[in-house]
């Protein structure tokens, strides 16, 4: 097969001879989408041979086999690389390999090989970043530490907790992710739990007897767990925690997630024996810093439980969430009685509960007591006068608190002034949330005058709160001032910072 | 959120914060005006403080413009923020808001209803008590009618009852209907509320990312137009600085022409002036010239004549150089030999310095090795003249041993002659120097002095030889001087001593006291008791003059000779009155003298002390006498004697001797004759006297019989 072709237009073509490709029209037909590199040269030299119609075609020899391509044929470490991906699953090997090789390795690594091998051998993160894509297109890493190894297992063990069913889903698979990236796991953020499937058949057969659960009634409750309900209510954290050595949050909702129309009571139900397994729970696992326990109709009873036999005397607990539930005055004694030296609480969010004016006192008493509670959440609470007077009266004593909300809790003007008089004193907060709150225009003035002296608060919400518009005026600007010099202050100490740490290098 | 990397860059922010001056509301521009009152305020604390502003100050005036755009970016940004926020978080406030007024009609119709229930239940309460009541008078009724009444009336109640209970229920119902409807709603709000929080948030998102954009793009517009006007002014200043430079240089150019043309004048007068100086310079110095030229011819000639006396003198100085370096050779050979001897000669001196030096360490050593020798040697001889004394003395011990036992023999030879032979009596003769022995030593030990002492104390009239020998001072007088030392020495003994010694007899006290004071003095023997006596008595002598010299010089003399007498009390009675001892009070001062005189005698002595007696030193004068005496213990009348008695004797003997002979003879034959007997009597009894016819025996006996017929009848 021979075809013509210019001499010195394709200088490096003809420099090796060899490379030559085939041109005949029917080979182009046959070849064409294997070879379409091949084509762009062969077009290339037509179009030179055009351009040049007076050189001479010159005979070339060009090679029998068909199989032939202008690649270059790859190196062999390419080819070892290979064959080293394609045996990864069998015969693992990375460590040995030279850094440059490794990351090709890891490029070319399906994300499909048994996280059996890979857990433990690969570190680096673009593999798992790849993994993780796979899955879920979605990710905010920001809040993993930047380690897409963790969200890969933290995201893997959240899946199968929330589809998990009780006494049915095999716990197998969970303990194989578990014992794989045990270390890496530090957030638990589970969105639902399902209840188990035999029970909710159960109670849908004798439903009167459900609610009798609801009762107080320790004996009748107990026996009837025993008939009905095989292991727990929802899934067993006990034999989960164990295995976590660095969890540090753990967010729960004991409820399902999207249920449509099929929604049922018994379907967000918190029972006594989540309740006890949940205190075990926390109470075996020492790491614990944050514990978020949301929408869970977590009443008096379950959250005495909980603060009893888990969180009480804590090493380690900072936050306690537990937003959307219905604690009122009874749970909030033993909340504050947590505050009151025993725990390290930092941040306490009782948003939207059903916290009353009793309750609210007790947690002022809680408040006095602490020594390192920062943020507290009363939002959406019923405390009225009488609780908010309790509470900016504990804010007279305690000095740690830096922010307050206490948005729509039915506070008028007795609270109001309270709140006008202390904050001359406080110097330690820098933001209340007053909104939703009716307090009224004499109010609205006497706060403005209150915080004439005060450069510590920064953010002060008075929303409708029917202030009057000038006194909330001249309140604003007067934190932004306090702004305005906080950020000031913060430059100026990051300046002398600065200056200090570089006398210090100087020095030595 | 805030910009804090933007911040950084202005320090200074408190700038155009806040409120404009020209806002069109009358309260903000009250706000603003009071702001900048307490900024100034603020900034003269500041100034007074002076810390940072005029830094501060400084940078505003440098780049006033771009920090000033930033700031302004920020203020709008952070209103943005704020506001937005609030925009948004205002759906949630609403709805608070409306959460807790729904809660607050929720409670309100929660109390409500419960209140109807109550009421509802009372009611009914009331009413099923009444009906119940009915039933009690149903009994007491009895007409059927009436009780049909009754049952109907019962039955209405309970229809009403019902009724009411169902409409309750059916309020109830309504009530949830109601509810449910009010949370589809809600849902429905909720659900409105969401997408427009969702609404506002992309708006939110949108607007803030252009404001950020264009906040941007404002700063950096101002960055450049601060640059653009940096630039322009520093291009101004640049050409101002130029034309100032080019005019300056054109005036410089011009006053240096100036300059050069009065230099050039000035230089062309001075150069005629310098012309006319050189000129009468010139000839003032050729006169010189001319004048120093002929003094030098002048001095030429001197120098000539100086020139060739040199020369002379030169060679002359030469020749004699010539000479000496000649002897100066000869005096170098000299030199050199010389020196070479004396290198010789000290070589050689150190060389034998060095040979002497070893002979005289080798002769030390020899020296060192003869006195050994002769130590060794003297120690021998001493050796072997001890020996040879113990020999000697053996010697002569067993010499005498031999001759007294050979004189005693003599004597008891005599004695038995005298006494057996003679039957006279014996007198021994004189035998004293018998009892000597061992060999005869003229010297004399000198006693010791407590003897002495001891003496003269106690055997003052008994020891005659001691007197004799010791002293030329009578004893009674060596007695008192004794005393005295005794008396006045007291201080020389140990207390202690004289607290022992107090029980004792006065004698004996003396005698010790003594001994401790002759011990303390050193006195050792009877010379020196006798030469401390000499020292009282001298002191005596010194005192008293020549008299008592002569008084003890003659008074020596016939005490001697008295002691010999026998008369002793005759003689110390003159001794003492003779010999004045001196007065204890001088007692000390006499013993003093005594002491040194006595020490240095004894130095001197003990100089001498190394001393063998030896044979040859001894005195054999005696010897021959005394070995004399031993054979005259017979005297020669005796021997004579003895001879006379041995020719007796001899005689004697020889008569005892001839019939000790024939007493001899007398015996034999007797012994004969017995014998001859025995054979006879044996022949008569013998058997061949029976046997015979004639026995022998009886002719025998026969014969015997005539024959002692004749002789003696003792045959039977």
């Amino acid at each position: 097969m021979t075809d013509e072709a210019s001499n010195h237009a394709l200088p490096a073509a003809t420099a090796d001879n060899t490379v030559v490709p085939p041109t005949t029209e029917t080979e182009l037909s046959a070849e064409k989408n294997v070879r379409s590199l091949t084509d762009d040269a062969i077009q290339a030299e037509v179009k030179y041979s055009m351009l040049n119609p007076e050189l001479k075609p010159v005979r070339r020899i060009i090679a029998d086999d068909l199989e032939w391509s202008l690649r270059i044929v790859p190196p062999l470490t390419d080819l070892a690389l290979n064959s080293l991906v394609k045996s990864f699953d069998t015969n693992p090997k990375y460590d040995q390999l030279l850094d440059k090789h490794r990351n090709q390795l890891l490029k070319s690594l399906p994300t499909t090989v048994p996280l059996k091998v890979t857990a433990p051998l690969i570190e680096d993160e673009t593999y798992w970043q790849k993994c993780c894509k796979e899955k879920w297109p979605i990710c905010d890493i920001k809040l993993y530490d930047n380690s897409w190894k963790r969200f890969y297992f933290e995201k893997h063990i959240e899946e199968i907790i929330e589809n998990f069913i009780p006494a049915q889903t095999d716990m197998k698979q969970l303990f194989e992710y578990v014992n794989l990236g045990a270390q890496y796991v530090k957030r638990l953020n589970i969105q639902q739990l399902l209840p188990p499937v035999e029970m909710q058949d159960k109670i849908l057969q004798n439903e009167d007897e459900f609610f009798d659960d609801d009762d107080e009634n320790e004996l009748n409750d107990g026996r009837e767990a025993e008939v009905k309900k095989p292991l727990c209510d929802h899934f067993d954290f006990t034999e989960l925690i164990k295995f976590l050595p660095n969890l540090e949050e753990f967010h729960l909702v004991y409820g399902v997630k999207g249920c449509g129309m099929n929604f049922d009571w018994n379907m967000f139900e918190f029972t006594k024996k989540d309740c006890q397994i949940l205190a075990k729970c926390v109470q075996q696992c020492k790491t614990l810093r944050f514990l978020h326990l949301h929408r869970s109709k977590v009443d008096d009873l379950r959250i005495r439980m909980l603060i009893r036999d888990g969180l009480l005397d804590h090493p380690t607990l900072v936050e306690l969430n537990f937003e959307h539930n219905q604690i009122s005055d009874r749970g909030c004694r033993a909340i504050a009685k947590l505050l009151n030296g025993h725990s390290k609480l930092r941040r306490l969010n009782l948003c939207n509960n059903l916290i009353g004016p009793q309750g609210a006192q007790a947690i002022a008493y809680g408040i006095t007591k602490s020594t390192s509670i920062e943020y507290l959440n009363l939002r959406l609470n019923r405390i009225g006068d009488e609780g908010g007077q309790a509470i900016c009266l504990a804010l007279l004593m305690n000095q740690t608190l830096r922010e307050l909300n206490l948005a729509s809790n039915n506070l008028s003007e007795p609270t109001g002034n309270k709140l006008a008089e202390i904050l001359n004193r406080n110097k330690s907060l820098t933001k209340i949330d007053m909104s939703a709150n009716r307090l009224g225009g004499d109010i609205g003035k006497s706060l403005q005058e209150g915080l004439q002296d005060n450069s510590t608060l920064l953010h002060f919400d008075l929303r409708m709160t029917e202030c009057g518009q000038e006194s909330e005026y001249i309140i604003n600007q007067k934190l932004k001032n306090n702004r305005e010099q906080d950020r000031l202050r913060r430059i100026q100490d990051k300046n002398s910072h600065d200056a200090k740490t570089r006398t210090y290098s100087h020095l030595f | 959120m805030e910009l804090l990397a933007i911040h950084q860059k202005s320090k200074d922010g408190d700038d155009n914060q806040g409120p404009s001056l020209t806002s069109q509301i009358r309260d903000e521009r009250i706000l603003a005006r009071r702001i900048r009152v307490d900024q100034r305020i603020a900034q003269k604390k500041r100034k007074t403080l002076g810390i940072v502003s005029p830094v501060e100050d400084e940078h505003r005036d440098e780049a006033s413009l771009a920090k000033d755009q930033i700031e302004q970016s920020r203020q709008r940004l952070v209103k943005l923020e704020e506001d937005g926020l609030e925009f948004v978080t205002n759906i949630r406030v609403g709805q608070d808001l409306l959460e807790h007024q729904h809660r607050l009609e929720e409670e309100e119709a929660t109390r409500k209803r419960n209140e109807r229930l109550e009421q509802d239940t009372k009611s009914s309460k009331e009413k099923f008590d009444e009906i119940i009541r009915n039933w009690e008078g149903a009994r007491t009724k009895e007409l059927p009618r009436e009780l049909h009444e009754l049952l109907m009336a019962q039955k209405h109640a309970c229809g009403t009852m019902l009724e009411e209970k169902n409409k309750l229920i059916g309020e109830l119902e309504k009530d949830l209907k109601n509810k449910d409807d009010y949370y589809v709603k809600m849902l429905r709000k909720f659900d409105e509320n969401i997408k427009l929080l969702v609404e506002r948030m992309n708006e939110q998102v949108k607007s803030r990312r252009m404001y950020y954009a264009r906040e941007l793009h404002s700063i950096e517009e101002a960055f450049i137009k601060e640059r653009q006007e940096l630039l322009d002014k520093y291009n101004r200043e640049w050409g101002d600085k130029l034309d100032e430079r080019r005019s300056k240089e054109e005036q410089f150019v011009v006053a240096r022409f100036e300059r050069h043309d009065t230099f050039e004048r000035d230089l062309q007068r001075l150069r005629i002036k310098q012309a006319e100086e050189f000129n009468a310079t010139k000839v003032k110095l050729e006169n010189q010239v001319q004048e120093q030229q002929r003094k030098i011819e002048e001095m030429k000639a001197i120098y000539q004549l100086s020139q060739e006396k040199y020369e002379y003198n030169y060679k002359v100085l030469k020749k004699r150089d010539e000479e000496n370096l000649l002897t100066i050779g000869v005096q170098k050979n000299r030199k050199i030999k010389l020196n070479d001897l004396l290198t010789h000669l000290n070589r050689k001196l150190t060389q034998k310095e060095k040979q002497y030096k070893t002979e005289s360490i080798q002769a030390a050593e020899e020296y060192k090795r003869t006195l050994g020798n002769i130590q060794e040697i003297k120690r021998k001889a001493k050796h072997f003249l001890t020996a040879d004394m113990e020999k000697f003395h053996e010697l002569w011990i067993m010499n005498e041993e031999r001759c007294k036992e050979m004189a005693q023999k003599l004597l008891d030879a005599d004695r038995i002659i005298f006494e057996q032979q003679l039957g006279l009596n014996w007198v021994p003769p004189e035998l004293d120097f018998m009892n000597n022995i061992g060999p005869i030593d003229a010297t004399r030990m000198p006693k010791p002095s407590i003897d002495v002492v001891r003496e003269i104390l106690t055997d003052q009239y008994t020891d005659d030889t001691v007197k004799q020998t010791t002293s030329h001072l009578s004893n009674t007088s060596m007695k008192n001087i004794l005393e005295l030392i005794c008396d006045e020495g007291d201080f020389l003994i140990e207390p202690k001593l004289l607290a022992l010694l107090e029980p004792l007899d006065s004698n004996e006290k003396n005698l010790i006291k003594l001994d401790g004071i002759f011990r303390a003095l050193k006195i050792e023997n009877e010379e020196d008791i006798k030469i401390m006596a000499q020292y009282f008595i001298d002191y005596i002598q010194q005192k008293n003059g020549e008299r008592t010299k002569v008084y003890v010089s003659s008074g020596a003399g016939p005490e001697t000779e008295d002691g010999a007498e026998t008369d002793n009390e005759h003689i110390t009675d003159a001794g003492d009155s003779h010999v004045e001892l001196i007065h204890p009070n001088h007692a000390l001062k006499a013993l003093r003298e005594f002491l040194e005189e006595y020490r240095g005698q004894r130095k001197a002595t003990s100089q001498v002390a190394y001393q063998v007696a030896t044979l040859d030193d001894r005195d054999d004068s005696l010897d021959k006498e005394y070995w004399s005496k031993y054979p005259n213990v017979v005297d020669d009348k005796r021997e004579h004697l003895w001879d006379a008695l041995l020719s007796g004797l001899q005689k004697y003997h020889s008569i005892l001797t001839a019939r000790a002979k024939l007493m001899d003879e007398n015996n034999s034959l007797a012994k004969q004759n017995d014998e001859l007997r025995l054979l006879l009597s044996k022949y008569m009894q013998s058997k061949v006297n029976q046997e015979l016819q004639i026995p022998p025996s009886q002719i025998i006996q026969l014969q015997l019989a005539e024959q002692s017929a004749g002789n003696n009848s003792g045959v039977f």
